[in-house]
């Protein structure tokens, strides 16, 4: 509750026109967004571009936002559908691109990284994650990486508590395997 | 040595054992030599995936967001009076017109709805979508096939649920899936995907 009475805060100080308080809502939730982003699109440049669009939507469209639901799941929900419409654009894009077999390579040289180390670990992160179903690399993200309680991860995307368990032990499941195979 | 039971351990990390039964198991993992040390394999791999999630990408990236959004947000207003806007307008609406005038004959409750849009509703509507200017205009000129594309966005941007809708919220969602939906079932309709 306090969480959400914080959020209220924030997004009152944004629209009585205090752009520091964006700044705070963008800090709390950048990285959420980036990773789900990341977690669908597999590249840096293109969740870059999902990440900046959901900001921009949020600049725009705060004052819009009546806090039926918790903050975060409205930004889940914004975050969410960009993604997808992002992949059904590039999809499109890339039909009618010249060079349409010339699609960008998934960790494509381009990324930003700062060290082969970090960036073979991501590879094979990348690698492992996404040979897992959709659902299962959604909960796995939201409750590692982002500390989402299942309790918060049913909130934002409406499933129940008892298949999102399920949802990540399967996840943690093929994870252990495939970490196990390659060792 | 006693084999530990990695399955066990999976539904503890994975919430599925109960507090007593995840309690028991890991007193008798304090108290089991652990052979093949998965769970500290296991907290490894965790701890591993948290670092890169931690340290990806560069620190700067989040730092800078904000202010990319806000000059973003700025861009898009002085773009509006900008020609390049400007002509992407005039054409998206010369285009939005013949695409009503061919379609008059074929009322259906999209071109019904369609019919009572104005330029005005086209260019909040376009404003609205100022992220997708760009590559909608790039859209509209570059290739005539393209062109039946911006067409069929134009006319299938259901004005209906972005004019009528109540929550704004929905409005931007519908926005999207109206839009994206209608292109996508098109070119699967028309088997181009």
């Amino acid at each position: 509750m306090e969480k959400h009475a914080e959020d209220k805060q924030l997004v009152k100080d944004f629209l009585d026109g205090d752009e520091k308080a964006f700044k705070k809502i963008v800090d709390k939730y950048s990285r959420r967004i980036y990773w789900h982003a990341f977690g669908m699109l597999n590249d840096h440049f293109d969740a870059d571009e999902v990440v900046q669009t959901v900001l921009l939507v949020l600049y725009k469209k705060l004052s819009t936002f009546n806090f039926e639901s918790s903050l975060y799941t409205w930004i889940y929900k914004i975050t969410a559908t960009r993604s997808l419409n992002y992949l059904r654009k590039k999809k499109i894009k890339n039909f009618f691109s010249l060079d349409s077999d010339n699609v960008k390579e998934m960790y494509s040289k381009e990324n930003i990284i700062l060290d082969v180390e970090r960036s073979e670990k991501l590879k094979k992160v990348g690698e492992i994650l996404n040979t897992l179903p959709t659902k299962q690399r959604e909960v796995f993200m939201m409750k590692t990486f982002e500390g989402m309680t299942y309790e918060e991860i049913a909130e934002a995307t409406g499933k129940s508590v008892g298949g999102l368990k399920a949802n990540y032990f399967h996840a943690l499941k093929k994870i252990t395997e495939k970490y196990n195979e390659e060792d | 040595m006693k084999k530990i039971d990695e399955e066990k351990i999976l539904k503890m990390y994975s919430g599925l054992l109960s507090d007593s039964e995840a309690e028991e198991l890991k007193n008798s993992l304090d108290n089991s030599s652990d052979p093949e040390n998965f769970t500290s394999r296991l907290e490894d791999e965790l701890t591993d995936m948290k670092e890169i999630y931690q340290n990806y990408p560069e620190p700067n990236y989040f730092h800078n967001l904000s202010n990319t959004v806000i000059s973003k947000v700025e861009e898009s207003k002085t773009s509006m009076f900008q020609p390049s806007f400007a002509y992407a307008l005039a054409i998206a609406i010369v285009v939005f017109v013949a695409s009503q005038l061919m379609n008059f004959n074929t009322v259906d409750s999209n071109s019904e709805y369609a019919a009572m849009i104005n330029a005005s509703d086209l260019e909040e509507y376009i404003s609205d979508q100022l992220l997708d200017m760009d590559e909608f205009a790039e859209v509209i000129i570059s290739d005539s096939n393209e062109l039946d594309y911006a067409e069929y966005l134009l006319s299938n941007t259901g004005p209906t649920e972005m004019f009528q809708a109540s929550e704004e919220n929905e409005i931007l969602n519908l926005l999207d899936e109206s839009v994206e939906e209608a292109i996508f079932n098109e070119l699967v309709n028309k088997k181009i995907l």
